[in-house]
């Protein structure tokens, strides 16, 4: 015979169950709210791109602001350089200052201290990468006079150098710094395997941190090749963009599942926990 | 968070600071810090490591308080 106490939690499964189902199909219909929802946005678009098509519209960029950015995008890269190099420089003189008052315990200092590195870190990433945009850009606008644009070219070509040169340096300052307060990390930014080293350097936590924001990278990767597909998917029929961007997106969004779902593999098969 | 812990006063007793405990137990201040705060739950490895260094038993510094909503 069953006693009461064995049955109690049986009963209260079989609710769980019950509850898990039920929570299943409400976001199964949520989820086909989101499709349908997603496939009449796309449909309004296309049917506006089809009529907007059939006015003889067609996007060009006025005479003016072409000349603008003709003149403009190749010495974005020497002024985006300088202004970052400048920054960087204030940003590091704030970090010494924290750094020469901080006793080994103060944590709010240390935590400041970390700020200002992070800082310095991610103006390096996003710099480096406007620096790519800002040459295409100026490449771009010079390409119909490239041939009586000898400074131009000159200037985007120098101004990649100045920001990459800027980039590295304060990305070696920076991880110097932290090697200061942190003498077990290891790795050098000349490095080619410097993120191995790194990682390899790091303790428990720092590489679940890691771990973390590369979840939630891939994520954002993915939702983002989703909205650039579509985008990319509009300038083919409304702008006459062509083929070749959907091509991009596609192999930046297959690199970035196939590699998160064989790393997922890996992990599985092989990797202590 | 059910992990309570005595780190901060068994640091204390042996007279370090955070960054020199992260250094015996090959970790960073960091989490040292996140660890005596309550913010980060150690793996067992690193648990028993911090006892080691501290001449205690793992007990001794990490306590389990399991939540009354949680039973």
């Amino acid at each position: 015979m069953r006693d009461k106490k064995d049955e109690a939690p049986a009963g209260r499964g079989a609710q769980d169950a019950s509850a898990g189902k039920r929570g299943e199909r409400r976001t199964f219909i949520k989820f086909l709210i989101l499709v349908l929802l997603s496939a009449a946005g796309g449909a309004l678009v296309g049917i506006a791109g089809v009529k907007l098509i059939k006015t003889g519209f067609t996007p060009v960029i006025p005479a003016q602001a072409a000349g603008v950015l003709r003149m403009a995008a190749p010495w974005a890269n020497l002024v985006l350089g300088a202004g970052m190099l400048a920054g960087i420089l204030l940003r590091i003189r704030t970090y010494r200052k924290i750094r020469a008052a901080w006793d080994g315990e103060d944590e709010d200092a240390a935590e400041r201290m970390d700020e200002v590195l992070t800082d310095v870190l991610i103006a390096t990433a996003v710099g480096q990468i406007l620096g790519y945009f800002f040459f295409g850009l100026g490449m771009y606008a010079l390409l119909p006079v490239m041939d009586r644009s000898g400074e131009g070219a000159l200037a985007a070509i120098l101004g990649i150098i100045f920001l990459t040169a800027v980039c590295i340096a304060s990305q070696k300052r920076a991880v110097d710094l932290v090697k200061e307060v942190n003498p077990e990390k290891r790795g050098n930014v000349y490095d080619m395997r410097f993120h191995k080293v790194w990682i390899e350097s790091c303790d428990e936590l720092e590489r679940l941190r890691i771990y973390q924001a590369s979840y939630r990278a891939y994520k954002a990767t993915q939702a983002a090749c989703l909205i650039l597909w579509i985008l990319c998917f509009t300038g083919m029929l409304l702008f006459d963009a062509g083929l070749f961007p959907i091509v991009v997106v596609t192999a930046v969004w297959m690199t970035s599942c196939i590699g998160y779902l064989t790393g997922c593999r890996k992990k599985n098969d092989k990797s202590r926990w | 968070m059910p992990l309570s812990n005595h780190l901060k006063e068994q640091r204390a007793k042996l007279g370090v600071n955070q960054s020199e405990m992260g250094r015996l137990t090959g970790v960073s201040r960091q989490t040292i810090s996140q660890i005596e705060r309550g913010d980060y739950s150690p793996s067992v490895t690193l648990a028993l490591k911090l006892a080691k260094v501290c001449g205690v038993t793992v007990e001794d510094i990490f306590s389990y308080e399991e939540d009354e909503h949680e039973r």
